[in-house]
Parts: C-alpha cells; structure tokens; sequence
C-alpha cells in the first residue's frame, strides 16, 4: 500500500510537469499577438512594451519558462495585471469559499444521492422506483443557473424574501454564512446528486444479484443488515470513484453559482481575469484547478485500496 | 456472416451487423422504438426540435417574429394573445426568440459533436493503433486537458477567438474531443487484436489501410454513442456560456443567453420561464435518447468503458 502511494506519487511528477507546459503554453499559442488582443480588449493602462514585460513575453521562449516555473517553486504566481495584488494572495481568498461550496454540495449530493439510489433498487421497477428515477433524469436535465434564477425571482416576487447578496465571512457570522451558502451549495448538490443515485442504483442492484448476498438471505439475516452492512460495501466502491471524477464538474458548477450567488470564489475569480483578459492570475487559477483535480484522482485510486482490500497494487 | 476466412477471402470493411439482415441503423431505430419508450419519447422531442428550427427561418410567415424585430412601445410586456411568452427590454416577442433559439441550440449541438468525433477519433485511432511514445504522450496530455473543469476550459477557449457562434462551437468541438479520444482509444486497442484485424495485416494491407478501412467503419456505433450523449452536454455547456456572457452575442438567440436577463425579471418573470423550459426539455430529450441509444448499441461498442 505505501509503495502504491509512493509508486503514484513518482508517476504524478510528469503530469505536473506537463501541466506546467500546458499552463505557460496557454497565453502563447493563442494566435496573433497577445499583447495587442489584450490592448484591444481592455484599457489596463499598460504600453505594449510594458505589458511584454509583464507577461514575461519578452525574453526567448526557454527563458520565459524556467523562470515562471522556478517563480512557481519559490510560491511566486504572479502579480495581478489589473491591481498589481499577488495572484497567490487572491487564490488564498477565494479557495475557502469554493472549498466550502463544493464541500457542501457534495455532502448533500452524496447523502441524497446513496439514500435514493439505494432505496430505488432495493424496491426496483416498482412505481416508487421509476418515480425516483424519473426525477433524477429531470436532475440531469435542468440547468444549475436556470433552477438558481427561478429559486431566487419567485420567492421574492411571492413573498418579498431574497438572499443575501453580500458576502458574509464564516468567521463574522457562521449562522449567517451557513444559511447563504445553503441555497447554492443545495443547487450544485442536486444537479450531482441525480448521477450519483442513477450510479448507485445500478451498481446496488448488480451486488444485490450476487452469490453473497443470497447466501446472507438464506441464513435469515434481516434485509435491512443484509443491504445496509453487506452490499452497501461493496456496492459503494464504483461511486467513490464516480464521485472522484466528478471534482471537476463540482468545480464547473461553482463558476455559475458563485457568480449569480454573488459569492467571490474561485469562479468569479476565473471569470473575472478571464473577461479583463489577466492571464497571470487565470495562469495562476488553472495551475491550481489541475492540481486539485489531479490530487482527487490520486485520492480516489488510494481510497480504493482502502475500501476494497481485494485490489492489490503491483 | 463474417469468420475469419471469409474475412481473408473477401477485403471488404467489415462492419459489426445485428442478426438480422437489416441496415444497422434501422434495426437500431426499431429496437428503440420496440424496447425503450422513454428513448423513443425523447427522440420525438428532438425531431420536434429539428422541425422548429428548421422553420424558424421562416418568419414571419411560419412563425410570428424575427429575432430580433424590437419595439421598444411594447418592451417587458406580459404573456398575451399577440405574444405568449411576453417581450423582452427590447419588446422583442419571447416566443419568436425561443424558437429561432433552436437553431442556435442545434447548430452548436451538432457542430461541436460533429467536432469533437472527428478529431477524437483522428486521435484516438492514432493512438489507440500506434501506441508508443506518441500513444504516450497523448495520454497524458488527454489527463491534463481534462483535469481543466469543462466549464474552465471553454472560457478559455472562447476567448481565443472572436466571440461568435463558430467560436463557441469549436471550443465546445475541442473540450468534446479530448474527452472522447480517450473512449475512442480504448475501443480501437480492443479492436487492434481481432482475429479480422490479425487477417487484414496477414493480408499485406498496411497501417493506413487497417485504420481507414477496418477500423474506422467499427467504430461507427461508439461514434454515434458518443454523438448523442454529448449534443445535450454541449447544448447545456452552450447556455452556461452565453449565461455567463461569454458565448453567443446579442443579438443572436441563445436560451442560455436570454436568461441572463436578470435585472429585468422581478418586473418581467416571465422572461426566466419559456427559454429556461426549452432548454431543459431539449437537454431531457437528447439525455433520454442517449440513455437508449448506448443501451440498444451497446452490443457493438467493443469495450467495456462506456461514454
């Protein structure tokens, strides 16, 4: 198990390399001149010479990229071509409140999601089980931002109640901050939590048929242990790796929420520097996308291991 | 039927067929209709939806308005006879905009698909037959591209181009295509090893030859698979874009984009309800029809992974 992690860890070195290609590569393949898009596209108060400088577009390609990584290594991410404010110090900002959106999100989408799922296939084809389904299809069909406008007009058309569109820090108020956080994180987790039942659904009626659990029937073990302490187990190891992956669609639905939500996350952060074209700070937000996201999917492959001690690791 | 000797006997591509001796898509079409009623619902929906944009085009005599035919005297004005969805900050009529909405909604939804197969399987038979280094590379260049969010991801791409419906359609082609290539790889590996597979290079037909004439034509139920499991995502990722106001452009119709008319909707609700409705019945339909298509098609697919 330990060699597992340090085997995964050595093979996580060229993906982070690659992704340090991708990130620096992301403001130099775009075609035509950067500089003079970024001039046309917004009034940053920069000269054309200024802006090469800042952006590092100045010097020979190989130079460029072993300083911007060796600026990485020392926890240099850049500077903000807008207010000058350190892009790592903006990261820091945001990333709690993203963190706490998605967490959320996710929690609910998990509970909802495993307690439906089971429940639909331990009662499948029956009405209750095509109703749960059903609902689930409309889940993954109703947008995110179309359920989060509708939710926020017509309260407050019916009855005058709109959220709060100021942030309030967790730390000021932390009733306060749970209550705004629960509409949007409830939006991001329904959207989720409509796979994770159809996952959960099928992966559980599949151990249901096996061998296993008819001999635990057989021997008269009540049906709510036999599901609960036996097949759950084992019916739960493909949704942990459904929920791994779905790290970075999590982190897609928090641009949207966060920024009808008014939340200054992460996603508004990305939507920010990308509308003022920012590119060291967007550089800076995708190098840490990639890295959560490449993280999750070393979590999920250990998790594994952990949950089924079955899979051994050469 | 094809075994391996008549494989060797005759060159011809051999395409996987059902038991039957009809067409493969027929056969498809009548199982769906036969086996899977919600597919079979969600397929009239989409032809709904074809037929409304195709006589979208057509107004002001097929439907009542243009898209964008402003009259500021009538702006914000509730559902009516004369406007049954109500108008816009432009008193421009809703219904009339949803409509020409479907174009927009299908002319991304195909073009990205049509998009992201294309170079996918450009890719992924690259790699998936190739392998080495380059099937190497790739991979991990596929890893990292898909460690971006969608969402993420297309914003960026967008903004590599001048904002437009081409532009959102070949970000959308590119995030599509990356994603697939991997399917798309793992089915031509599975596939490389088949006995007919062995027989053509027997045979003396070279790499090119295998990948265009045998391989390729098995590949044709992943790619409709993928085709239509991915027009809804990428009808959906077209709205969170325009929402967002970074994917198409007033005054061009986007469900997505009409719904970010938000300062207006405390006095005009009716402004969030039709392109919203549209919207997620188009998602529904093609979710539906994909749902069916990849359980009828399975069958075929030649791997265990599914899209």
């Amino acid at each position: 198990m330990g060699q597992y992690v340090i085997h995964r860890l050595v093979l996580f070195i060229p993906s982070v390399v690659l992704v340090t290609f991708l990130v620096f590569g992301m403001v130099r393949i775009i075609p035509g001149n950067i500089v003079d898009l970024m001039l046309q596209e917004n009034a940053s108060g920069y000269s054309h010479k200024e802006l090469e400088h800042r952006l590092g577009i100045d010097q020979p390609i190989p130079k460029q990229y072993l300083q911007w990584v060796s600026g990485i290594a020392h926890g240099d991410l850049g500077r903000s071509l807008w207010n000058n404010q350190l892009a790592s110090d903006q990261i820091t900002r945001a990333l709690p409140i993203t963190f706490e959106l998605s967490g959320l999100g996710l929690v609910l989408a998990i509970g909802v999601g495993l307690v439906i799922g089971t429940l639909a296939a331990t009662r499948a084809d029956t009405p209750l089980d095509y109703l749960f389904r059903s609902i689930s299809i409309m889940g993954l069909s109703v947008p995110g931002f179309w359920l989060a406008t509708l939710v926020i007009l017509f309260p407050a058309i019916w009855w005058g109640i709109t959220p709060s569109f100021s942030y309030i820090p967790f730390t000021q108020d932390p009733a306060g901050n749970l209550v705004q956080f629960l509409l949007p994180a409830a939006i991001l987790g329904i959207e989720r939590a409509a796979g994770y039942m159809r996952f959960t659904r099928t992966s559980m009626l599949e151990v249901l048929r096996r061998d296993y659990v008819r001999t635990a029937r057989a021997k008269g073990l009540r049906e709510s242990t036999l599901i609960y302490r036996h097949a759950m187990k084992n019916a739960l190891i493909p949704v942990v790796t459904l929920v791994g992956l779905s790290v970075p669609i999590l982190l897609s639905g928090t641009v949207i929420l966060e920024t009808i939500f008014a939340l200054p996350g992460m996603g508004q952060l990305t939507l920010r520097s990308i509308t003022q074209r920012d590119y060291p700070v967007l550089q800076a937000i995708v190098l840490f996308y990639t890295f959560i996201v490449l993280f999750s999917n070393l979590a999920v492959d250990i998790a594994y291991g952990w949950l089924d001690p079955r899979i051994r690791y050469a | 039927m094809v075994d391996a000797a008549s494989g060797l006997a005759v060159e011809l591509p051999v395409v996987a067929r059902p038991q039957g001796r009809r067409p493969f898509l027929v056969d498809v079409f009548l199982r769906l209709f036969r086996h899977k009623p919600l597919g079979a619902v969600g397929f009239l929906l989409i032809l709904l939806l074809l037929a409304v944009a195709a006589i979208a085009n057509f107004a002001p005599r097929l439907i009542p308005y243009g898209y964008n035919d402003q009259n500021v005297s009538i702006r914000l004005q509730a559902p009516s006879r004369a406007h049954l969805a109500g108008t816009d900050k432009f008193g421009r009529d809703v219904f009339s905009r949803v409509l020409h909405g479907a174009r927009v909604s299908v002319a991304v939804g195909f073009g990205a698909t049509a998009i992201g197969v294309l170079f996918a399987t450009l890719l992924g038979v690259l790699s998936g037959y190739l392998g080495g280094w380059f099937d190497t590379v790739l991979q991990r260049l596929v890893d990292v591209v898909m460690s971006v969010p969608t969402l993420v991801l297309l914003l960026i791409l967008v903004t590599y181009a001048r904002p437009g419906l081409v532009t959102v359609i070949w970000a959308l082609g590119v995030s599509i295509a990356f994603r697939a290539s991997r399917i798309i790889r793992g089915s031509v590996i599975a596939l490389r090893g088949a006995p007919f597979i062995e027989a053509t290079r027997v045979c003396g037909s070279g790499p090119l030859r295998v990948m265009l004439a045998h391989i390729v034509p098995n590949l044709f139920p992943l790619m409709i698979v993928i085709v239509t499991v991915d027009i809804g995502a990428a009808i959906l990722a077209e709205a969170a874009l325009s929402f967002l106001g970074l994917g198409i452009p007033p005054p061009l119709p986007s469900w997505g984009g009409m719904l970010s008319d938000r300062q207006y909707m405390l006095q005009a609700p009716w402004l969030s309800l039709a392109p919203g409705i549209a919207l997620a019945l188009t998602v529904y339909a093609w979710n539906m029809f994909g749902d069916a298509m990849r359980d009828l098609l399975d069958p075929y697919l030649h791997n265990t992974g599914s899209p």
